[in-house]
């Protein structure tokens, strides 16, 4: 009788938030269900109008002898969680763009590496514990991390950072990605458990934690998702399989729907596209709709640092260090994405559709780490959001959208992202022609009381602007059949 | 008789006389067919449990006792596909008896009310049910339920088609020496991967659990029933469903 026990999400998100509470009506649990939209009953900000931390949840689930068997509680078993988190990105190279891993160090000053990088260690925590990540310093000034803590089914909770960002030396705001003497708490690692059950102790197999920005757009879905990123590097990388005939429902219209709610985050595109992609919904629409569409799509075999005018997505390249020349060198969807629209296009899909998909009720294992990587960007990785092309290119994986947590150290996700994260997240507005994570970083915006678009970062107007307000910018939420601003404070 | 004293094995002596005894000398009543239902109710909160608790075993189950004599037990999911869950096992003499009690217990006001206060709270995410055929001699589920208080109850099914509409004997035999004995042993009459085998079977602990699958995995016959399926048809019996519960307490209370 062989159980195998493995973490799932493998890739968990917990976003921070400058609320610092940490019982369960402080925070809000991310979502599970892939599809799912997040709107927490305690609200997205706290009654002081702090930014809630978004917990991520994980699960053991089991097989045995290869057959499914569930989720693991501690009903039937005893779990013990081990969690390090690190944030290393001041003592990682400086972000050039993809394909320059090895440039120069950030803060190369700085002989004592050791003392830029921001590691509590690793917390082990049992049944109804916690455990604070409160020990990591950045030359020499305590920084937080986050926090673990198990439910009553010995489930993990794991939450992130506060959004604190500072400088000890009062070093200025240079650059968008590398700023020397500065630091965030954003961080990653490794989550790791061992299962006792029925008197044997077992390793679960190990899963990975971001913890990244506050997602202020829920509602949005990305272009490219941190799910597409990673499922596109799993076929080229692994061989893994994607069906040939996609589903309209589950495969084609979330990329139209990519699309078309790109008109609550950016007011740059024409109308003329959004109508476009409306006319091919319900399916099967015909051939001429379909290409209509179709053909706005960039080619993902387009040299990237080449040029294709007014193509789609409209987000800028990877290769933006590369080709800075102000013309339209955009992100291509990936090759599994452009053949599913493909298929479509030519007429090779399943037609099943019912209207639009109602996120599924039931937690799966699958389900939960799809649930937390759709929301978060797969590209442009300028340098990201939430992660950066090492994940997608060059780290390893033991199984689909599981990294290789045994090769990795904490902090490796997101030690090539931008230093503090609050720079890029203010340079990475809307950059004509192109956007660049308009989903996760809203270019413009409705509120309430106007049909007007409005610069969500109004008010915003510098990376050190960000560093201090960026707590206050709104969150989007679905209201009725529009996506409005609400709860800004700034 | 071996089966019925490994089964008093773990119900312990003293209740011996309590169980409901298959008596040897009737064929005729041991292979009468008995209509076994399992409902699964999936929770969509785990919070909520106490509500669908409140509702099998303060109302549903004293109905069930009322209307008819044969068991009906609810187990909470301890390892299971979904969870949390409640399953309901249930025992009829014939499907006309479950259909009469299934409307009967429909018509009941209270019960009516009950499942509207459930629905309108979005207690459950899915009602699962399986119907399973079983001859009487195939049950054995002792007469005071309390028994099954402490360990652990394993519903498990296969697929197997060198077994036809009954698991053979030698199936039983093997179980039984491996320290498996099933409460329920029963054929399913729809579905997917017919034909289909369900056993519920009760063990003292899941360490117990795991041993006794251990021995079974490693006994030459059971090795030899492998093959001998393995070469009717190309596979060996699959296991397609496994799922642990314990007693839940409202079966305690009902």
């Amino acid at each position: 009788m062989a159980w195998t026990f493995k973490i799932y999400p493998s890739i968990g998100i917990a976003r921070l938030g400058n609320c610092p509470g940490d019982t369960p009506s402080d925070f809000y649990v991310g979502p599970e269900i892939p599809g799912s939209v997040i709107v927490p009953l305690i609200g997205y900000k706290d009654s002081q109008g702090r930014v809630r931390r978004q917990a991520a949840r994980f699960r053991i689930f089991g097989w045995e002898d290869g057959v499914f068997m569930g989720e693991i509680t501690s009903s039937a078993a005893n779990i013990t969680w081990t969690v390090e988190l690190a944030n290393t990105k001041a003592a990682f190279n400086q972000f050039q763009g993809i394909g320059h891993t090895n440039g120069p160090l950030r803060n190369a000053s700085v002989a004592n590496r050791s003392s830029l990088m921001i590691t509590p260690g690793p917390r082990t925590i049992g049944p109804s514990s916690r455990a604070v990540f409160d020990t990591g310093q950045f030359l020499n000034r305590p920084v937080p991390l986050g926090e673990i803590q198990t439910d009553s089914a010995g489930r993990l909770l794991l939450l992130g950072g506060f959004g604190n960002s500072g400088s000890p030396t009062n070093a200025p705001l240079t650059t968008f990605a590398n700023n020397d003497g500065w630091h965030d708490d954003v961080s990653d690692g490794p989550v790791t458990a061992t299962v006792t059950y029925a008197g044997q102790t077992y390793a679960a197999s190990g899963a990975w934690v971001i913890c990244p920005p506050t997602r202020f757009a829920p509602p949005i879905t990305h272009s490219i998702s941190l799910y597409d990123a990673l499922l596109q590097a799993m076929v080229d990388r692994y061989g893994y399989q994607v069906p040939a005939r996609p589903s309209f429902t589950n495969d084609v219209y979330p990329i139209l729907l990519s699309q078309i709610l790109t008109q609550w985050v950016s007011s740059k595109l024409p109308n003329s596209y959004y109508a476009a992609l409306r006319a091919v919904i319900p399916p099967p629409a015909t051939y001429a709709l379909r290409d209509a569409v179709f053909q706005q799509f960039r080619l993902p075999s387009t040299p990237p640092t080449e040029a294709t005018p007014h193509l789609m997505p409209a987000i800028w390249t990877d290769y933006f260090a590369g080709a800075k020349t102000g013309g339209w060198i955009n992100h291509p969807f990936t090759v599994t994405q452009y053949n599913v629209m493909q298929a479509w296009r030519d007429g090779n899909f399943i037609n099943d559709w019912v209207g639009p998909p109602s996120p599924g009720a039931n937690i799966t294992p699958d389900g939960l780490t799809r649930a937390a990587l759709e929301n978060c960007s797969g590209g442009p990785f300028f340098p990201g959001i939430e992660t950066s092309f090492l994940t997608r290119d060059q780290y390893p994986f033991v199984e689909p959208f599981r990294l290789d947590w045994t090769k990795l150290q904490a902090g490796d996700l997101t030690k090539q992202n931008a230093v503090p994260w609050q720079t890029d997240f203010n340079d990475c507005q809307f950059q004509a022609p192109l956007s660049w994570w308009p989903a996760a970083r809203p270019d413009n915006v409705f509120t309430a009381t106007s049909n007007n678009y409005v610069a969500w970062d109004r008010g915003v107007k510098s990376g050190a602007d960000m560093v201090n307000l960026w707590s206050g910018l709104g969150f989007l939420v679905q209201s009725g059949s529009a996506v409005i601003e609400i709860d800004r404070t700034i | 008789m071996m089966y019925r004293r490994s089964l008093l094995s773990w119900l312990g002596a003293s209740v011996a006389g309590a169980l409901k005894p298959v008596s040897a000398t009737d064929t005729q009543a041991a292979r009468a067919t008995r209509v076994v239902t399992l409902e699964s109710f999936c929770i969509a909160d785990a919070e909520q449990a106490p509500r669908l608790h409140a509702y099998l075993g303060g109302t549903l189950l004293p109905l069930l006792k009322g209307i008819r004599e044969r068991p009906a037990i609810c187990m909470d999911a301890i390892v299971a596909p979904h969870a949390p869950q409640i399953l309901l096992v249930a025992v009829f003499s014939s499907f006309d008896e479950m259909l009469d009690v299934r409307g009967r217990i429909a018509s009941e006001p209270h019960i009516r009310q009950a499942r509207a206060e459930l629905e309108s709270a979005q207690v459950l995410d899915d009602v699962r049910s399986q119907v399973l055929i079983a001859t009487e001699e195939a049950l054995r589920f002792p007469a005071d339920l309390g028994g099954l208080k402490t360990g652990v109850l394993e519903l498990r099914s296969y697929h197997a088609p060198a077994w036809h509409d009954r698991s053979p004997t030698c199936v039983r035999a093997v179980f039984s020496r491996s320290g498996i004995h099933p409460i329920v042993n029963a054929a399913t009459s729809a579905g997917e991967h017919m034909p289909r085998f369900t056993y519920l079977i009760r063990f003292e602990s899941l360490a117990a659990r795991q041993e006794a699958w251990a021995r079974l995995e490693a006994d030459a016959e059971w090795i030899d029933i492998q093959q001998d399926s393995i070469s009717r048809h190309g596979f060996a019996v699959k296991v397609t469903g496994k799922s642990i519960y314990k007693l839940a307490t409202c079966s305690e209370l009902a």
